[in-house]
């Protein structure tokens, strides 16, 4: 019991930790770009690609927990049905 | 603990079930039977190549229709697009880029119509997608680099110039290969996590209007005509338009940044 307790619990926080650091990531990332643009409006459509693929990149990361929370949570469901 | 059905609490997604629903029980006796969203993709496709061979066929030199002004914008806006990502030769890969961009446009923003679902809140329409966007970009790697040059992306090749760092070799080739996959993996599970998500949150909002419907009625008598007086889901439904096109923009631009990545060892050579 004790077992899925802490597994259960740690099933659950994972993705809300990756989540949170992610957003931070990418809320400086879109800081950035709108100081860029603020400062230089003609560069406006080279920021919003790089933008882009900066938020893309950090997405992704949070994708993979995404892919291992679904993993661990068929894991819990097994270990719960045993 | 019984089962892992006591578990689990009841599905917050929306039924997948269309108005093509139909299709999916006649075929059920079939080898094959074809499910709703396999269905209204298949319908985006049929769209698409109709739209496309009648533009062909109306094209004009002079005084093009609003149809032909439309297309040619979108042609020479992907022609940009890939050339910027790509390089010179993106204009040779804009035809691919394009289709992905605007066949995922369609599955992401198709569900917004009464009676019908998005194809790409379903994993199997986005993983199809990625794997063919992939295994395209590979083969465009392959057709311009040669085996060797595509062979010698996996090795770094800096790395094989000096005898102290030539030990990673191994280890970088491990990297790439599963890059690869993480590449497929990361696709895929984009576009059905941001419309899937979006699909749940439209469902649950609409769900919430219907629920105050309800608490109003039994307060003051509402009659039946005002089921929809509280439509909690718009605001989400512009979201979801905003959504799906950047999703397609990303998917496709991702693709040609893939293309553009394996390019730039030519390039360098």
């Amino acid at each position: 019991m004790v077992a899925i307790t802490v597994f259960g619990s740690s099933v659950a926080l994972g993705l809300p930790i990756a989540v949170a650091f992610a957003s931070h990531a990418q809320s400086r990332a879109a800081v950035a770009a709108c100081e860029a643009v603020a400062r230089q409006p003609e560069a406006a459509g080279h920021v919003w690609r790089f933008l882009m693929l900066t938020l893309v990149l950090i997405e992704s990361l949070v994708i993979y927990a995404l892919v291992a929370f679904f993993v661990l949570q068929g894991l819990l469901a097994r270990m719960v049905v045993h | 603990m019984k089962g892992a059905e006591a578990f689990h609490p009841p599905s917050v997604a929306p039924p997948e079930e269309t108005w093509f629903h139909f299709i999916w029980l006649l075929t059920q006796r079939t080898r094959f039977p074809i499910p709703d969203w396999l269905f209204i993709s298949w319908l985006v496709i049929f769209g698409l190549v109709v739209w496309a061979w009648w533009t062909k066929r109306t094209l004009r030199q002079l005084e093009g229709s609003v149809n032909q002004t439309i297309a040619e914008w979108f042609v020479e806006a992907i022609e940009n697009f890939a050339v910027s990502i790509i390089g010179p030769k993106g204009h040779i890969y804009a035809p691919l880029i394009g289709t992905l961009f605007i066949y995922i446009l369609l599955l992401n923003l198709i569900g917004l119509l009464p009676g019908f679902m998005s194809p790409s809140s379903h994993p199997y329409v986005t993983i199809g997608l990625a794997v063919a966007a992939i295994t395209s970009v590979h083969i465009i790697a392959l057709r311009e680099l040669g085996l060797k040059g595509y062979l010698m992306h996996y090795v770094d090749k800096p790395l094989l110039s000096n005898i102290l760092t030539a030990w990673m070799v191994p280890i970088t080739i491990c990297i790439h290969i599963a890059s690869e996959a993480a590449k497929v993996i990361s696709l895929s599970m984009r576009l059905f996590g941001n419309i899937f998500g979006e699909d749940v949150v439209l469902y649950q909002f609409a769900l919430l209007g219907l629920a105050a419907y309800g608490f109003f009625r039994n307060l003051i008598g509402l009659p039946t005509p005002f089921q929809m007086l509280f439509p909690f889901q718009l605001p989400v439904v512009l979201l979801h338009i905003l959504i799906g096109i950047v999703q397609a923009y990303v998917f496709s631009l991702l693709t040609g940044v893939y293309i553009g990545m394996f390019l730039q060892h030519e390039e360098a050579e």
